[in-house]
């Protein structure tokens, strides 16, 4: 096993949420990133038979170095294994069944060859709403939003915006997590799910991931600050900031800044990391109170 | 032929309840009769060996797991006392104090120095308010290593070797390795992410649990408990050729004991429409002692661990005051009738996990709209645990035409804890309410659900006869049921359920001749007896298999 450890998000939500759209389309990226993807069903995943260098009846290994593997012998088995191969990957994410809760899933991110990631929860748009008031899941359903860093409400576009709205409010009802809202074709999965790669390792170079239309990315300046200034500041994010990220030279020195849905970390950054600047992705538009804190972190 | 005269034949078939001999000839029975009848049947070797013993049909237990011969590569310090694959009964350890006693005079005799000590069973339900931690198993070794997995599988203890040799004090604190008031980890992993920060001990111990070895144990086990017919109910992955390669090799060998029914279960994953031909093609597979072609669900968890999915007014309140909400669903609840369609569809019988009665609901309606859509005779659909199964749903069960198998041994093994803790006095007296099943017409089996409790029929038939638990409470004096139809229940009612009854189960002319061979008679001990009736051994496809001991 290797010092190199590999960052794990777990990717949690009901049916019909997207959870499958969303693994294909990380298995097709072309960014670079090295996804090790583990499903339940290998046969959902569908992905350009170009890309396709061999399929097994528990695997499925791209030519974009991506693997895809099935649980069906167990998680435990197979992240023995991601962990004594984590030079061949960037980053592990775990797709979870539509009832799993992402709890115990996303405590292996502490065990060796991880660190953790996001714990990531989907949220449809049109059927959340009555996911949550269903007797049968209604609890499982605001079990997986409260135990969230980051939920991304999708399917957007094929509802009204009042819907949306409501959806959102649904939603927060059962989670302080941030949300990503958008059509899911439209949403910066690479960012969402934190792409940019391994805080601790060579792959740090501060760029939060390719922005997509509805996102823009702000630069802010924080050298010199103190550490808690810096996290203080940051604390008092509003919910639509759910990405940042730069190597930052802080009054007690360099450090990495890491920001992905609710979770915050700032460690020591490696004497030889390039420094960059903070990087925030915000939501397009006009949206109340992330002018001021932008504003608050500038001044 | 062979012509096997006892004390008492009990066959478990109307049309002649009870003989005095057994005529067998190529592993079938020819005739059951007074040893004269069986005469006119022709030439015959008189085996009496069984003449001062009791035969049955060989007992079938309809929910176990291969794992309940693996575990018992490591030492055990369960609760209650236990027997082992030979036959020696490890007593209970009651306390902290009694688990550490026993680990230590398992570590004393271990040669090699640099060997982890793993140990299995422990269950904190039955000492409240104690925790075992790492400096209790410190007491045990300084230096060996120590690993204790807990009954409910998600929570282990290790000592301080452990915690030093992996490192687990470094780093940031987390939950998944809880801390104490000094800072140190406590000792306990949880889940299996937790599990796997002690290295190479939580795959050393599966593996251990998976081996050969353990799986030839689980005859072993079933033979020294009069056994003849054994499932794994979904407990080992059929995808994977080298798991049916073994279990062939094993039952093939004449030494073993007993027959398997293993049933796939698509929680291992897969395509819905190749696990179907997958399971078609099996049954292809299956030979005199190796059943493939079943089909195991598990729609939620468990109630001694608040995991199974209950109706209002679900669990009593914690300790605490707090709510205990409702439990896990281990499917979508949406997606069990398309997955049962699927099966069904195939001419599959499925068997689903459904230990709270939200969780049969959800079944019963799975089978409801999937009859309706693609009716199917003679389905056999079973519903597996049942344990707070209502009236109402036998009922239905009914008449759908499913099946229930009852989790008797949960009155023993839980029926306090269910009492006090769990969901009350009221309901936990309505548990596993087999005279509720009959009384409404539901095929009743009734199961151990080992290694969660020990195989063990008869011990199951006297669950369901007696009603007691350790406390020394009847748990619900009204859901008891007769001797008969216990042992009904365990034989010839599971064997329905396996769709075997035409082959086992039972005693009469043309079926395999297996039989259970006990020390005494079943209806004529004292009921609360019944579990202490000694076993000889078994009878399997007309060849004597003594127990440990016996001969």
């Amino acid at each position: 096993m290797g010092e190199r450890r590999l960052p794990l998000t777990v990717v949690g939500g009901y049916l019909g949420v997207g959870k499958t759209t969303l693994v294909n389309r990380l298995l097709s990226t072309t960014d670079g990133t090295r996804f090790a993807v583990l499903v339940n069903d290998l046969g959902a995943v569908n992905v350009d038979a170009a890309l396709l260098e061999s399929t097994g009846a528990d695997r499925i290994v791209l030519s974009n170095g991506c693997l895809c593997c099935s649980l069906a012998d167990g998680l435990t088995d197979v992240m023995f294994e991601l962990a004594e191969r984590t030079d061949e990957f960037d980053h592990v994410v775990i797709e979870l069944s539509g009832v799993g809760l992402p709890g115990p899933v996303a405590r292996w991110g502490r065990a060796p060859g991880f660190v953790p990631g996001t714990t990531l929860v989907l949220a449809a748009a049109d059927s959340v709403v009555d996911r949550l008031a269903d007797p049968l899941v209604g609890d499982t359903v605001a079990r997986q939003l409260a135990e969230a860093d980051l939920v991304a409400l999708t399917r957007t576009d094929l509802v009204e915006r009042d819907a949306v709205a409501e959806a959102r409010a649904a939603v927060t009802r059962h989670t302080t997590a941030p949300l990503a809202v958008g059509p899911s074709a439209a949403l910066p999965w690479s960012t969402i799910v934190g792409a940019a790669g391994d805080p601790r390792g060579p792959a740090g170079e501060g760029e939060p991931g390719p922005t997509r239309p509805g996102f823009v990315a702000h630069t802010v300046e924080v050298a010199g600050w103190s550490r808690d200034r810096l996290t203080t500041w940051l604390d008092r994010r509003p919910v639509e900031v759910w990405r940042a990220k730069g190597i930052v030279d802080l009054a007690e020195g360099r450090h990495i800044v890491q920001v992905v849905g609710r979770r915050i970390e700032v460690t020591a950054a490696e004497p030889a990391a390039t420094s960059t600047p903070l990087v925030v992705v915000v939501p397009e538009g006009p949206v109340v109170g992330v002018a001021s804190w932008l504003a608050a972190g500038m001044s | 032929m062979i012509l096997f005269p006892a004390r008492a034949v009990h066959t478990m078939d109307r049309g002649r309840p009870r003989a005095d001999a057994v005529l067998v000839d190529e592993g079938r029975v020819v005739a059951v009769g007074t040893v004269d009848e069986l005469r006119a049947h022709g030439e015959a070797t008189l085996d009496d060996r069984f003449a001062d013993k009791v035969l049955l049909p060989g007992f079938v237990e309809a929910h176990s797991h291969s794992f309940e011969g693996g575990q018992w590569a490591h030492t055990y310090c369960g609760w209650f006392d236990r027997a082992d694959p030979e036959g020696r009964v490890w007593s209970g350890c009651h306390s902290i104090d009694e688990v550490v006693a026993r680990l230590s005079e398992v570590e004393t005799a271990m040669s090699d120095p640099g060997a982890p000590l793993f140990a299995w069973g422990l269950d904190p339900i039955y000492f409240p308010g104690d925790r075992l931690e790492a400096r209790h198993l410190d007491a045990v070794s300084e230096h060996r290593r120590i690993f204790v997995m807990h009954a409910s599988g998600h929570l282990a203890t290790v000592n301080s070797a452990v915690i030093d040799d992996a490192g687990l004090a470094d780093g940031p604190a987390d939950e998944a390795v809880p801390r104490g008031a000094d800072g140190r980890p406590t000792g306990e992993l949880l889940e299996p992410a937790g599990m796997a920060r002690a290295g190479d001990l939580f795959p050393s111990y599966y593996r251990a649990m998976k081996s050969e070895g353990g799986l030839r144990a689980f005859g072993r086990l079933a033979r020294n408990a009069g056994i003849t017919t054994l499932t794994d109910l979904g407990s080992t992955n059929l995808a994977n050729p080298k798991v049916r390669e073994r279990w062939r090799a094993i039952t093939d060998d004449p030494s073993f004991p007993a027959r398997v029914s293993i049933f796939h279960n698509p929680a291992f994953g897969g395509g819905l429409d190749e696990q179907v031909a997958m399971v078609v093609g099996l049954r292809e597979e299956s030979t005199e002692k190796l059943r493939f072609g079943h089909v195991k669900f598990i729609l939620d968890g468990s109630i001694q661990g608040f995991t199974a999915r209950l109706r209002p007014p679900r669990y009593l309140p914690a300790p605490d005051g707090s709510d205990r909400g409702n439990g896990l669903w281990l499917v979508p609840p949406d997606e069990v009738a398309d997955r049962l369609a699927a099966f069904h569809g195939a001419g599959l019988l499925v068997h689903a996990h459904c230990n709270g009665d939200e969780a049969v609901d959800v079944y019963l309606d799975a089978i409801e709209r999937v009859l309706t859509d693609a009716p199917r005779p003679d389905h056999r659909h079973t519903v597996q645990h049942c344990q707070l199964t209502t009236a109402d749903q036998y009922r239905r069960m009914a008449a759908l035409g499913a099946c229930a198998n009852v989790f008797a041994n949960h009155t023993w093994y839980w029926g306090d804890q269910h009492h006090d803790v769990t969901v009350g006095p009221d309901r936990s007296q309505r548990m596993n309410a087999a005279a509720t099943a009959l009384a409404a017409g539901v095929p009743l089996s009734m199961h151990c659900d080992a290694g969660v409790t020990p195989l063990g029929s008869l011990h199951v038939a006297w669950c369901a006869v007696n009603r007691r638990t350790p406390s020394g409470r009847v748990l619900g004096a009204d859901e008891r049921i007769s001797v008969h139809e216990a042992l009904t229940a365990i034989t010839v009612g599971a064997a329905y359920q396996l769709k075997m009854d035409h082959e086992i189960g039972s005693i009469r002319p043309g079926l395999r001749a297996d039989f259970a061979v006990l020390d005494d008679d079943p209806y004529e001990v004292d009921p609360m007896a019944l579990r202490d009736i000694g076993v000889w051994g078994t009878v399997l496809g007309g060849v004597p298999q003594p127990a440990d001991g016996r001969s």
